[in-house]
């Protein structure tokens, strides 16, 4: 299928999501899993093109509850996409991939983050069929890059499937 | 989340070089990872309960691993245990947002939740570190 940049339309991107699911009154008996079920659903129920880009950054929170809360969002999100694939997680950065009921059928969300002290962010996609291999070259983010620097040549990490081999 | 008046064994995974150091001088805040220049510092102590409950974000050895993926030069992946008193837990369970992380799995010490009491009372903790 092709994606956005390929069919003309500008890829849309929500910077407020993410934010204001993370950033609502928390309740009593809050969890993080239900915290980040909560973000999947809301982005597989909205109505959108495909690609449609939920981006929050770290740098960019003023929130201080938003701010605590990332690390851990970005955590449980890697443990459960690895869980949900049977694979190890890869807790600092990488990608996940998360399959949601939508509102016309099932839908895609894609991520790519990064989870160091230096730097917090991540990126989720939403898509309304499987999402396209990664081509090399393309969206391969910078955690990924200096991911793969320091995977290299550790032989062990070749179990750490969670960033997408090319 | 009930407290519990009995001390808390936990688990904090990294790598051997930072179990050493934070067992000797405890949990720092204003801790910078090497590269990271004058970003922005960890700001918070993460650990689980260290009986072998599940934790949504991740294991100690899970971090262990990782974090010895990233800094290989650091003595290979370790667990610190430490054991804090239940009127530190109390101090963190009683923080809301620190209480649904412990209800996931995670106790994450930050300002908010019993960091600053955790670094006051370090140097009487019991604490060792154990290499994986």
């Amino acid at each position: 299928m092709a994606q956005s940049h390929e069919t003309g339309h500008p890829i849309v991107t929500d910077n407020n999501l993410l934010t204001n699911v993370l950033g609502a009154p928390l309740s009593p008996d809050w969890t993080v899993e239900g915290l980040a079920e909560q973000v999947l659903s809301a982005i597989a129920a909205r109505h959108s093109e495909d690609g449609e880009e939920f981006v929050l950054d770290a740098a960019a929170v003023t929130d201080r509850q938003v701010r605590r809360l990332l690390r851990p969002f970005l955590a449980c999100l890697a443990t459960k996409s690895a869980d949900e694939a049977g694979t190890p997680a890869s807790l600092y950065g990488g990608q996940f991939t998360f399959k949601r009921p939508g509102r016309e059928g099932p839908v895609w969300i894609r991520g790519n983050f990064e989870n160091r002290p230096w730097s917090v962010h991540v990126t989720l996609r939403r898509y309304n069929s499987p999402p396209p291999e990664m081509v090399p070259g393309e969206e391969i983010s910078e955690a990924d890059e200096r991911a793969k620097l320091v995977d290299d040549p550790q032989p062990e990490l070749s179990a750490l499937p969670t960033r997408t081999r090319r | 989340m009930p407290s519990d008046p009995t001390p808390a064994t936990l688990h904090h995974g990294t790598t051997l070089e930072r179990a050493r150091a934070i067992e000797a001088s405890g949990p720092d805040p204003d801790y910078r990872e090497p590269g990271t220049g004058s970003l922005p510092p960890a700001e918070g102590f993460s650990t689980v309960i260290g009986d072998g409950r599940p934790c949504s974000t991740g294991t100690p050895e899970e971090a262990a691993r990782n974090k010895h993926a990233l800094f290989p030069d650091e003595g290979g992946p370790a667990i610190l245990e430490v054991v804090v008193p239940a009127w530190i837990m109390e101090i963190l369970y009683a923080d809301p947002i620190a209480a649904g992380l412990a209800r996931s799995g995670e106790i994450r010490f930050e300002p908010e939740s019993g960091l600053n009491e955790l670094r006051a009372e370090w140097r009487n903790l019991t604490k060792r570190v154990i290499p994986l």
